[in-house]
Parts: structure tokens; sequence; C-alpha cells
């Protein structure tokens, strides 16, 4: 067979391993910052472009979609071409993919700032953007399926089927969760409200950890520790096995976010059953991984890249086996709305992603640019100082996560809530946020260590742009191979219908799911005496969404008695069916708002209590941490956009009388002035057309329509 | 819309979801298992092997 002499493009792994690397430092440093704000409560700066709420998205993004984005693109450019044997399919595609990323990122990074945000999490990105991100996916898409039917040999190595159910499922999450009217360029709602959008929307963020952090890295994993160990994977049959199960069990665990909310039981039940089934492939994975360096455990000793490649996927089967264990009714209720979430969290990304991603670029670095690794040393003393960060990350949180949970259930023996003050309870843990922030620093201290040694390595060789390679073209198969050929067989070399077959077997778990959530009425049982919000309080919504108050207070009361006993009444799903945006939060930093604004409810605050909180939270609590919101006194209220709110509201079924939206900045004004004017008879002045009077509103209104 | 609306509004409960998703589970699991085990070995150990040979020749090894 005559050889093709083809070349590899270096240069595109190059752009994508440097902006791994930068946008790594970027995204850590903004965790830091976050972490350190929960013990230095003045980081906040008193900005608003600086408050936990609207930099937790900041950083979260940053991590998920720039750094371990862009490290999952530098390892499938890298590998993708090598196990096709064939170059990217188009070297304009692969560049238009890298720059339209880095502007996305960009440009999430700058709304986040400014206050736009769907209030989604780890979806916060408004409409234009998500377009552009749909947009930029296909062309990741297209110029990968090109390669893959331009390749060389004959069957698709499992990495590469990985990289498939990444492309095709975070496609459909990405568009289904996204999906919203808009109200101008920055501002839209989603289409869909309350115990749906909660549904779809743990859809999303459960499978984007899944297909986002998971599948592509395990497609690394496959490609690079066989690599760095010089050795086949333990057992290719166990990857065909960890593949299948785990694409199909993975996207039906999403309801597992929502244990204990006001989300239909079965919907509950088929989330926890499914995750539990999950550690099965999960382990599958994780000891295919590890077991490829049977006979080789004495290289581990001297190679950093397989030190990092150890913890990575010994950290992959620690979340792995945690995430289910959290997903059952009983750990669930211990642990959901505290820092394990955070922790579990963190030992995926800083341990599974950020060491794979380390490990492979150790490897990849000195092979790109011809050379040695600059100094195996500093590469031994990342992999020390990051593992002691991420020790020193997870171990205070757990600690802290069980201490404050026990001292939320806990009662005295007359049967009252022995730490009725909520606040206590945050207070008692300040030493446990003060240590796991000097845990992030010491992970970002050894990602710097890791820049400049790659850096040196870097200033050191010569970059290869091209890699020759020669491999014969691939001869058409003949009838007598194919008619004995098993059926997978066939597939594995079929790229597209390989890419449905996959379609179809995520879309199974996705639509039983969420289907029965819109056809089935009786799953969301409906509460005459909910209604709309009135202009003022939708507009004070929209301020609750813009400063992310989500990523600190959950509106979810779970029908245990520790929380009736704090909050009130248990929550209802009927209660939230005009929620575009549903706010139900994922973690307690501060208490439960949903019955806020109930008067005979345990929380019931006045409406100077909260004008005088939102101005300077440590006035009434010298122990709070939350940030003060000073701009919300001394910014207008823009209401141009009301009537077009009220629009696109209707346009979504919420029963606004027709015609109302000519009506309702009047009204808007008339409770602006009736909220002002309570607020003078406490001695605080404030015109009615400032921000703060809408929050209050929104806040008063929490949780009272079924009390009336 | 309106038809498949009737058709599963009118399930009784949907439990159903769940001993369905199950069963379908169920079975692609065992024909995975079955395909997976009818491969052959020389064919898994080819596949194992793509990664090692990418065919580079200025690829320097530490």
């Amino acid at each position: 067979m005559e050889q093709e002499k083809f070349y590899y493009d270096n240069r595109i792994v190059k752009f994508f391993a440097y902006a791994t690397l930068f946008w790594a430092v970027i995204g850590m440093a903004v965790g830091l910052l976050a972490a350190l704000q929960f013990v230095f409560p003045s980081l906040s700066f008193d900005l608003a472009y600086t408050t936990f709420g609207r930099i937790r998205p900041i950083h979260t993004n940053a991590v998920i979609f720039a750094f371990v984005g862009n490290g999952m693109f530098t390892g499938i450019y890298y590998s993708l071409q090598r196990l096709c044997k064939a170059r990217m399919f188009n070297d304009t595609l692969s560049y238009i993919h890298f720059w339209g990323w880095q502007l996305i990122i960009v440009f999430a990074a700058l709304t986040y700032i400014f206050g736009f945000t769907t209030g989604k999490e780890y979806a916060e990105l408004e409409w234009p953007i998500d377009i552009m991100v749909a947009a930029i996916w296909v062309v990741f898409g297209w110029n990968m399926f090109g390669t893959i039917i331009k390749r060389r040999t004959r069957h698709i190595y499992v990495a590469i089927w990985f990289y498939i159910a990444t492309f095709v499922t975070v496609a459909v999450l990405h568009i289904v969760n996204s999906i919203a009217i808009p109200v101008h360029l920055l501002k839209s709602y989603p289409i869909y409200a309350g115990v749906q959008d909660a549904l779809v929307q743990w859809w999303y963020g459960h499978n984007a950890v899944a297909f986002f952090l998971t599948t592509p890295y395990l497609g690394l994993m496959y490609y690079f520790m066989p690599k760095a160990a010089n050795r086949p994977i333990y057992s290719y049959r166990l990857s065909i096995i960890h593949f299948w199960a785990l694409i199909f069990l993975y996207i039906w665990a999403g309801p597992h976010h929502l244990l204990y909310a006001a989300l239909p039981n079965w919907a509950q039940t088929l989330g926890v059953v499914f995750s539990i089934m999950l550690i099965a492939p999960s382990w599958g994975g994780m000891v295919n991984g590890l077991l490829t360096l049977r006979g080789a455990w004495d290289k581990v000793r001297e190679d950093p890249v397989l030190k990092f490649f150890v913890v990575a996927v010994t950290a992959y089967g620690m979340s792995t086996l945690e995430g289910p264990l959290m997903s059952t009714k009983t750990v669930n209720a211990f642990t959901h709305f505290t820092d394990w979430t955070v922790s579990h969290a963190h030992i995926g990304a800083l341990g599974w992603n950020g060491f794979l991603t380390f490990g492979m670029l150790y490897w990849m670095i000195p092979r790109l640019f011809n050379t040695q690794l600059y100094s195996r040393k500093l590469a031994n003393t990342h992999f020390w100082v990051g593992t002691l960060g991420i020790i020193f990350y997870a171990v205070p949180l757990y600690w802290g996560a069980v201490v404050q949970t026990l001292m939320w259930k806990e009662f005295t023996e007359m049967g009252f809530l022995k730490y009725p003050n909520f606040l206590e309870t945050v207070s008692q843990i300040i030493p446990m946020y003060a240590t796991r922030a000097i845990g992030g620093a010491l992970y970002i201290t050894g990602a710097v260590i890791g820049v400049v040694n790659i850096w040196k390595t870097v200033k050191a060789g010569k970059f290869s742009k091209e890699t020759e390679a020669m491999a014969p073209a691939l001869a058409p198969l003949s009838s007598k191979r194919v008619s004995g050929e098993s059926r997978h067989r066939w597939l594995e070399r079929k790229p597209v219908q390989f890419l449905i077959l996959s379609l179809v077997v995520i879309l199974i778990g996705g639509l039983v799911e969420i289907i029965p959530m819109y056809l089935i009425r009786t799953n969301i049982p409906t509460i005459t005496s909910v209604k709309p919000y009135t202009p003022l309080e939708l507009e004070g919504r929209d301020i609750y969404v813009r400063e992310g108050c989500y990523t600190c207070h959950s509106q979810m009361v779970r029908p245990f008695r520790s929380e009736t006993e704090r909050y009130g009444e248990y929550s209802k799903a009927g209660e939230y069916v005009y929620d575009h945006p549903f706010q139900w939060g994922s973690k307690r930093n501060g208490p439960d708002l949903f019955r806020e604004g109930v008067k005979t409810g345990k929380n019931y605050k006045p409406d100077s209590w909260h004008y005088t909180h939102m101005m300077d939270p440590r006035k009434l609590n010298e122990q709070s941490i939350m940030p003060s919101y000073p701009w919300l006194i001394s910014n207008n209220l823009n209401v141009s956009y009301t009537p077009k709110k009220i629009r696109v509201m209707q346009s979504l079924g919420v029963p606004y009388e027709d015609g109302y939206d000519k009506k309702a900045v009047a009204d808007l004004q008339a409770q602006a002035v009736q909220i002002a004017t309570g607020l003078k008879t406490s001695g605080i002045s404030v015109d009615p057309d400032k921000e703060i009077i809408a929050l209050i509103a929104y806040i008063q209104r929490l949780g009272t329509d079924i009390s009336k | 819309m309106n038809l498949v609306k009737e058709l599963l509004g009118s399930v009784a409960g949907a439990q159903i979801f769940g001993i369905i998703s199950m069963i379908i589970f169920i079975v692609t699991f065992i024909l995975m298992l079955i395909h997976t085990y009818s491969l052959r070995k020389d064919e898994i150990n080819e596949f194992s092997r793509l990664p090692l040979e990418d065919n580079e020749a200025d690829h320097k090894e530490e």
C-alpha cells in the first residue's frame, strides 16, 4: 500500500494550550478572591462588579468553559489528528473555533461583571452569546467530523467516541436549556418556569458536568494515559462498556440536584436510581485508567506526568463515588445546600480536570517544542503544592459542611431550634473558610509554578509548527470482510451513524425525564391564590437575578422539621409557576429566602430593615459576611423595558390582563410610592424611583401567595 | 401535539416512565455486553494500540 505523507497541525494545539494556562490563572484567581470574601467581606470593595454574586459565575464559568474548555480542545486537537492519522479537516475552521471561543469567554466575563445574567447556574450567558456558543460549537463539530471522515485508520479509537458524545450532548443540552424570549439585547426570560425550569436547568447542569468536564477528559485519559505510560489501555473491552454505560446513565441523573424539592417524587427517584448505577461505569473507567500502569508503577515515582495522571484518575474515582452517595435522599438531606457540594465539585475540578490538564501539558509541550521539560523538579513541586492545595481546600469544607448542617438541624430539649439565627452557623465555620482559601492559594501557586516551567520549556525549545507523518490511505473494504463483521464493528468505522446512535442514547433519558413534566398537568398542581408578580416586584426580581443573590440564598424550603421551623411552610411546586427563571439556588451561604415576605413568618423583617441591611449588612449584624449593596440605593430603577417585560411574560403564559403593559409603569410607580412612604415613617428618606424599592417589593412578596 | 398530550396525560401514573427507562437500560446494556465480548482478541489488541502508533518521526522521548 502506498504511503501518504501528511502534516499534523501543532500550531492550533499550541494556541489552545496557551489559552488553557492563561484562563487557568485568571479563573483560579477569581475563585481565590471569592473564597477570601467569606473571611474578609470588605474584599467586595462595596462595588457591584466585585460582589460574590457577580464574580462567582465568572469563577465557575472561567474554570469550566475557559480553563477546562481550552484544555479539552488542546487535547482533542492533538490526539484526534494522531488517532485519525490525518491533519485537522480545515485550518480555517480550527482558528475560527479558537478565536471564537476566546471571544465568547471575554464577552462572558464582561457581561457577568456588568450584571447581565440569566440567573441559571453554569448557563448564565445571555442569548446573543448563547447563539455564539452554539455557532462556534458547530464549527468545532464540523471540523472534528471532517477529520474523522478523512482519517487513515479503519477503527475509530474509543477516545474519539468520547469526543463525539461530548459534541452531540453539549449541543443538545445547551440549546434546550438556553431557549429564552429576549426583552432586549442583554436581557431575556427563559421559556420554562419554576419546577420545569429547575428540571431543565439541572438536567443541563448535571450533564454539563458529565459531558463537558467528564466525557472529553475521559477521552483524553484514554489517549494520554497510554502515551505517558507507553503501554495500551488496560482493557479495551472495559473502555467500550465504560463508554456506552456512562453516556446512557449520566443523562438521567439530573434530578438528584433537586431532592426533597418541589419536584414530583417519580422524577426524584429516577435521578437517585440512575446516580447509584453510575458508580459502575465510572469506577470501571477509573480502574481501567489506573490498571494501565500495571507493571509501570515504578515510573510513577520518577515521572511527574504520571503522578498528575494518577491523582487525576483517583480524584475522578473519588468524586464519582461521592456524587452517587450524595444523590441518595438520606445523604442529600444532610449535604445539600452546604459546602459539601462545593468541596465535591472541587475534587472534580482541581483533581480530575486540573491535574489531568497539567499532566497532559507537561507531556505534550516538550514534544511540541522538541526539547526536554525545563525542570522536572519544578513539576514535582507543582504536583506536591497542588495536591496539598486540594487537601487544604476540601477537608476544611467537608468539616465545615458537617458542622453547619448539624447546627441547622439541632433542636433543644424543648423542641426549639438550638441555633435559630442562621448567621451563628456561618460564623462557626469561618476558620474553615479561611483554611479553604489557603488551600486555593496553594493550588494556584502550583499552577503559576507550572506556567513558569512550561514557559521556560517553550523558551528553551524549538517549536514544530507541523509534524510530518506517513500512513497508507484507507483502502475500501473488501465485500468479504464487510459481510463477516459484527454490527458494532461496522458502527465503529461510521462516525455519522455513531453520532446518531449516541444522540438517540442520550435523548432517551432526557425525553423520558422532561416530556412528562410538560404534558402531565398533575405534576404541578396549580394554586389559585398564586398570582403573577406586580411590575415593581418583577423589576425587583430582575435585580435579584442581576446581583446573583441565588449564589448564596436558596428559595426552596424542604419538607423537614428543621427547615419549616426555621423558614416556615415548605415550598409547593405550584408556587413557582410564574418564576422565569426559577431561583431555587444550590447553596446556602445565607438563609433561605422563600418565605421572607410572610408577615406572620419566622423571618419577616420590615422594609426599613431591608433598606439598612442592603446598605450595610454589618450595621445590623456585625458578623455578617454579606456584601453591601449601596448602589441599589443610588441607582434609579430603569422602567423603560417594563411594558416589554410584561408582554414577554404574557407570551410565556403569565396571565396579566390584556393591555396590562400600558398600565404597568403607573402601577409600578404607585406601589413604589407606597413603599417609600412607609420607609419615611421609619425615618428613612428615599426616592420611590430607586432600585432598592423594587428589590424590597420583591423580597416582601416572596412566599406570601399561599398565606393570602 | 395535542394528541400526544392527551395520550400521555391519560397515563394513570408517571411511574411507568421509571419502569420503561429501566427496561430500556437493561436491554441496551445486555446487548452491549454481548457485543463487547464477541469481539476477537486480535481486534481488541489492534484497537488498543492505536494511540501508540502515531507514525511520527520527530518526537523525542524523554
